[in-house]
């Protein structure tokens, strides 16, 4: 049995698949297009400040995201923790919870998925399913804190979890330099983990890309499954958008503000499964590059749908590899121009209402009913 | 046993002055969010004017320009971020972490094109640098004259009316929207001021992420204080006097002639503001009409 009710499906499949076909419409709308192109002209411009030809930019930038298979490799490698933070934020932000901790909870995930590796090390094909289930865990526990905290005392979760990020990340500096620090290594960071907790490669080029990849496309389907077609992700719905409504109708918020936060700190522990059992095989400090954070933004260019966010991943991801050409092929172009790219484009899309809005005064001007 | 010099007067006088670029952008927080613009943005703030502070100093010769650099710098900001959550109605915590992406990317940039590097800018002399005391009075001071500008100058009713109730606000006649571009554009001066502290007086110069988190520490202590502009003094000198025993408490020797591992000192404040908000604060009251646009 499932621990959950399953709605069934009913006769009104025709109708869905138009409602959703007009969500698809919605999208690539005129309005959304017209954003792209402000984006681009934006991006284009500062790579004119920086003396470069904003041609010459895109077109590194696109090729090196997407010219060979490496390139994609590289590019889903990247967009796999962009999914999987982007879920973190946006599962929470659901029932009205900003989750600001993805970043503290893929930490604390870490040094769980550590702390099974280095102590249990040699259990063969055991030790790999207790690594993954410490990191789920500890997402998951150390999300429930700042639920807990905003359900039962009411303090605002934008502060506890800032505050438990701190707390996460200092920890596990503490334990990469002293408790678990690889005496061989001149880096801050632990002894390789044992081959039997590494999860295995794709193998498309020499990327780094593994199967973490595909965890985090199944956790993406599982969620929007969730939220959508089961009653409690109903009620999560629910309760992000009418607290006092689903009171009255019997439903626990507290249960689902603590619920929704748990979800969220499990989606943030895949990051700490692609980078320390798919790729480094170990623990290194600042291995996380801010990723928490930038799950908002790819949350939010995602609208918010799990399907979305596995898109609007992919495009950090490009972004992320392309940067990287962009720095070794042009004199004055940094990865810090990917930065401002992903900061003009959620800009973009956040501003696309006033650009639906300027179109339709446009039409109006011209004569056009409606 | 290693020689440890501890005295209090010095961790106070240290605190002190750590609270200084808290207390500006908690200040900055306050005026954005009491005209109902939530504002995670203090961290691109901060760093806005770390920035113009260090270049337009280095590049003048004068921190006093430095300063009123730091200022238009922080205007501009400001305004850039009301344009986008007043005018274009998009969601303020979006926005805010666009903005503060933006600024993290924008600042190497403009780096490289004026210095070359992407690191940090040219350092200071010592004759070019402002004194931190000077800036840690303005900022003190700024706190009252900012709760007399909301409570007893008409521009601060409608500043907090706005933020409270936007369908009162109007039908009294005002104008939610200009009300909050200005909010927003002062929210920007003020804070760029405690961007300015940490690159032209507490340091020597402009480098990369400098503002370290205190931008996010700045709402807690705002949120901690109830978006009070008075209390807010006391909230920022606590964080500021953690921040300070932080830095004493890792040269303090153990009986056995080591120190405490820095990282658990790291989390000391912290875990002190989670233990004040969720044991004694509990749940704080936000302007009504936060986050809410017009």
């Amino acid at each position: 049995m499932l621990p959950f009710k399953v709605q069934t499906l009913d006769t009104k499949l025709v109708g869905r698949w138009y409602e959703r076909r007009s969500v698809v419409k919605k999208i690539i709308s005129l309005p959304f297009m017209v954003t792209v192109l402000v984006a681009l002209t934006a991006g284009g411009i500062v790579s004119l400040l920086a003396d470069e030809n904003p041609f010459k930019v895109y077109s590194i930038l696109f090729s090196g995201s997407f010219g060979s298979i490496e390139a994609i490799g590289y590019t889903l490698f990247y967009a796999t923790p962009f999914i999987f933070t982007g879920l973190a934020v946006a599962i929470p932000y659901r029932v009205g919870l900003f989750n600001i901790g993805a970043e503290g909870q893929l930490y604390f995930a870490a040094i769980a998925l550590a702390a099974m590796a280095f102590y249990f090390p040699s259990a063969g094909i055991f030790s790999f399913f207790l690594a993954i289930a410490a990191a789920i865990l500890g997402g998951a526990l150390f999300a429930a804190l700042p639920g807990i905290f905003k359900a039962y005392r009411g303090s605002h979760e934008v502060i506890t979890t800032i505050m438990l990020n701190f707390v996460a990340m200092s920890l596990s500096n503490y334990l990469i330099l002293y408790a678990w620090k690889d005496p061989g290594s001149q880096r801050p960071e632990t002894i390789i983990f044992s081959e039997s907790t590494w999860i295995p490669l794709l193998h498309l080029g020499d990327s780094p890309l593994n199967y973490s990849f595909i965890l985090a496309l199944i956790s993406a389907v599982s969620c929007w499954f969730f939220l959508e077609k089961t009653d409690l992700g109903f009620q999560l719905r629910a309760v992000g958008q009418n607290p006092s409504a689903s009171k009255v109708a019997g439903f626990s918020v507290k249960k689902c503000i603590v619920l929704s936060m748990m979800i969220g700190g499990a989606m943030a522990s895949g990051v700490a499964m692609n980078e320390i059992l798919g790729n480094a095989h170990r623990l290194r400090d600042g291995f996380s590059q801010g990723y928490g954070f930038i799950g908002i933004a790819v949350a939010f260019l995602g609208r918010g749908n799990p399907i979305g966010i596995i898109f609007s991943a992919i495009f950090f991801g490009a972004l992320y590899r392309g940067a990287g050409e962009l720095e070794i092929e042009t004199h004055r172009m940094t990865r810090d121009f990917a930065t401002v790219m992903q900061a003009i484009f959620i800009a973009a899309v956040g501003c696309e209402g006033l650009v639906a809005l300027l179109l339709n005064k446009l039409k109006k001007k011209k004569g056009d009913p409606k | 046993m290693n020689e440890f010099h501890f005295s209090f007067v010095d961790l106070l006088l240290s605190g002190l002055r750590l609270s200084t670029p808290l207390l500006f952008a908690a200040l900055g927080g306050l005026l954005s969010e009491r005209a109902g613009v939530a504002n995670i943005a203090l961290e691109g703030f901060l760093l806005v004017g770390a920035f113009s502070a260090a270049a337009v100093t280095y590049l003048s010769g004068n921190p006093w320009i430095g300063l009123s650099g730091a200022l238009a710098a922080g205007a501009m900001i400001g305004l850039i971020f009301a344009m986008l959550t007043v005018y274009a109605k998009a969601d303020h915590i979006v926005m805010g972490t666009a903005l503060n992406l933006f600024v993290v990317g924008a600042l190497p940039l403009f780096n490289k094109i004026f210095f070359g590097v992407t690191g940090s800018t040219p350092s200071l002399e010592l004759d070019q640098r402002l004194s931190v005391w000077f800036l840690f009075f303005v900022a003190v001071a700024l706190s009252p004259l900012i709760w007399f500008f909301l409570h007893k100058v008409p521009f601060g009713y409608h500043l907090r009316s706005s933020g409270e109730n936007i369908e009162a606000s109007k039908s009294l006649g005002i104008s939610v929207k200009r009300t909050r571009l200005i909010a927003v554009i002062l929210a920007g001066m003020v804070t760029a001021l405690g961007g300015a502290f940490l690159s032209i007086a507490h340091g020597s110069q402009f480098s990369r992420g400098m503002s370290a988190g205190r931008g996010f520490i700045a709402l807690a202590a705002l949120i901690l204080a109830g978006w009070r502009p008075i209390p807010v003094i006391l909230t920022c000198i606590l964080f500021g006097l953690a921040d300070a025993a932080q830095i004493v408490l890792q040269s303090y020797p153990l009986p056995d002639g080591s120190t405490l591992p820095v990282q658990w000192i790291q989390m000391f404040p912290y875990i002190v503001t989670l233990v004040v908000l969720v044991g004694f604060v509990g749940k704080t009251e936000p302007p009504q009409a936060i986050a809410k646009n017009d």
